[in-house]
């Protein structure tokens, strides 16, 4: 199986990450499924913390009423993560233990697992390229996770050059919890404000 | 002195330096760059100037060492502690703690623990010893369960560092030890019982735990963090899921298992954590959205 990912994603995931360069950041990833692929169209940014069951079941709630709002055939099919130490690059337990959890529509769901030394090189390095910064994982046989993906970034060029700008900014992504932290008339994810 | 109306930006523009330095220590602020720049323009850039009071001078040397460190200035940090040597002499315990300390900015991660093994041997209560050799097993990226041990050490002899056990949560939770979390985040509660979201915290590990006797407790906490402030709105979203799941528990939970005084208790918390959060929601862009899942939390009570 591959992961498709798309430019809104990609950049969303991205610059979350890099918006708490020191911690590890969790989101849900939203798109569609076949026998051999995932595509993520989005992705919201959930949180800077460890993930708990409250959190988790409160934001799916909210994501999957924004899928029914937008009319999309959209679903939930994965989680995101990005650890918080620069050179990890697997995801902790409790990512893991969130993404088998949390695609209800679908049997398999995606892990995907951004990595931090590329994308902290992102920024100044023109010759690394979308893909580079993350890791797909779906799950094995044994409904491990650690069925390795291809991941592919869509327009990647011109993906991986808005996003190096982005961070190059500045740019901050606030996630659910930093929503609920500044008060409701702040945004939550691009699409919602 | 500092005055009822002195803060940092007044000492700065007033250009007291030594008052700059000790505001900075007094307050534990994390200003590096503030430091040297004071501490260089009190004693020089080389920091060889006298300021007629020796403590000062030692202390001002110290956080100047400090600061050094943590821009990675290994050189500034070399010259203070020469500067120290020189006054204190090298078996002071203070300077071979901040011997230890640069030996540990520059990865001699063995040598700075050799250090803090000795220091240990002399006082075995040296917090300081104990903390930074916490601190060197997290750099060095150890087992968990080391860290952990590094960490349960210092605070065997601490145990109302606050801050420490507030580590101890960070550390469980990143290894999804969520019942050593909720232990260690009780400890921060007897010390912070007045904090909302260290309240909020605990109801939400609680929750992740699971099971009846742990939803009880996780709905008293964000009730109690709802009381505490009550504008905290992802307490108010936090309140509303625990007592669903605390009905949820109930409702697959045998019957002796089941007190009926509660499971009222939960529905109202259920609608009433709905309507705060409705309340805030009234006029915002989400506030559809919002009512789509409070409306799901709230229709099926009367099932439950």
């Amino acid at each position: 199986m591959s992961v498709t990912v798309s430019p809104e994603a990609y950049r969303t995931m991205i610059v979350f990450a890099a918006s708490h360069c020191t911690k590890a950041v969790h989101g849900i990833l939203v798109g569609s499924t076949s026998d051999d692929r995932f595509v993520v169209q989005n992705a919201f940014p959930i949180c800077h913390e460890t993930p708990t069951r409250p959190l988790v079941d409160i934001a799916e709630a909210l994501v999957e009423a924004m899928l029914a709002d937008d009319n999309n055939s959209n679903i939930i099919i994965g989680w995101f993560m990005s650890p918080e130490v620069l050179s990890d690059r697997s995801s902790g337990p409790v990512a893991m233990r969130v993404a088998s959890v949390l695609p209800k529509n679908t049997e398999n769901g995606v892990l995907l697992v951004l990595q931090n030394e590329e994308i902290g090189q992102l920024a100044s390095n023109e010759k690394i390229m979308g893909a580079e910064c993350m890791q797909g994982f779906g799950k094995d046989f044994g409904k491990q996770w650690t069925q390795a993906l291809e991941v592919s970034i869509l327009d990647q060029k011109s993906s991986t050059e808005r996003t190096r700008k982005d961070i190059i900014s500045g740019r901050k992504i606030e996630d659910l919890t930093d929503h609920w932290q500044n008060g409701v008339s702040t945004p939550w994810h691009p699409i919602v404000t | 002195m500092l005055g009822p109306n002195e803060d940092l930006p007044t000492l700065i523009a007033r250009k007291d330096h030594l008052e700059v330095l000790r505001y900075i220590r007094v307050h534990e602020l994390r200003e590096p760059s503030l430091v040297i720049t004071h501490g260089q323009s009190l004693l020089g850039t080389k920091l060889s100037g006298n300021l007629g009071d020796d403590a000062a001078r030692l202390a001002v040397l110290e956080q100047v060492c400090l600061a050094a460190l943590d821009l990675s200035n290994h050189d500034l940090a070399e010259g203070c502690l020469s500067q120290l040597k020189d006054k204190v002499g090298k078996e002071s315990t203070r300077f071979r703690c901040l011997l230890a300390r640069c030996l540990e900015a520059s990865a001699d991660f063995d040598g700075a623990n050799a250090i803090y093994d000795q220091l240990l041997a002399d006082n075995p209560a040296n917090l300081v010893a104990l903390q930074r050799k916490y601190c060197i097993a997290r750099a060095q990226r150890k087992e968990p369960s080391e860290v952990i041990a590094a960490l349960d050490e210092y605070l065997g002899q601490q145990l109302s560092d606050v801050s420490g056990w507030y580590e101890m949560v960070k550390l469980r939770l990143s290894i999804a030890d969520f019942k050593g979390a909720a232990y260690a985040l009780e400890q921060v509660v007897l010390g912070c019982p007045l904090d909302s979201d260290i309240h909020m915290q605990l109801a939400e590990v609680y929750a992740t735990l699971g099971g009846l006797e742990n939803l009880l407790l996780a709905r008293k906490h964000m009730a109690q963090a709802l009381e505490l402030d009550g504008t905290n709105l992802r307490a108010k979203f936090g309140l509303v899921s625990v007592a669903n799941q605390y009905l949820e528990a109930s409702s697959e939970a045998s019957k002796k298992d089941i007190d009926e005084h509660e499971k009222l208790v939960a529905k109202e918390l259920v609608k009433y954590g709905a309507t705060a959060v409705m309340k805030d929601y009234n006029g915002s862009k989400m506030v559809e959205t919002v009512k789509a899942v409070m409306d799901d939390f709230t229709e099926n009570l009367e099932s439950l």
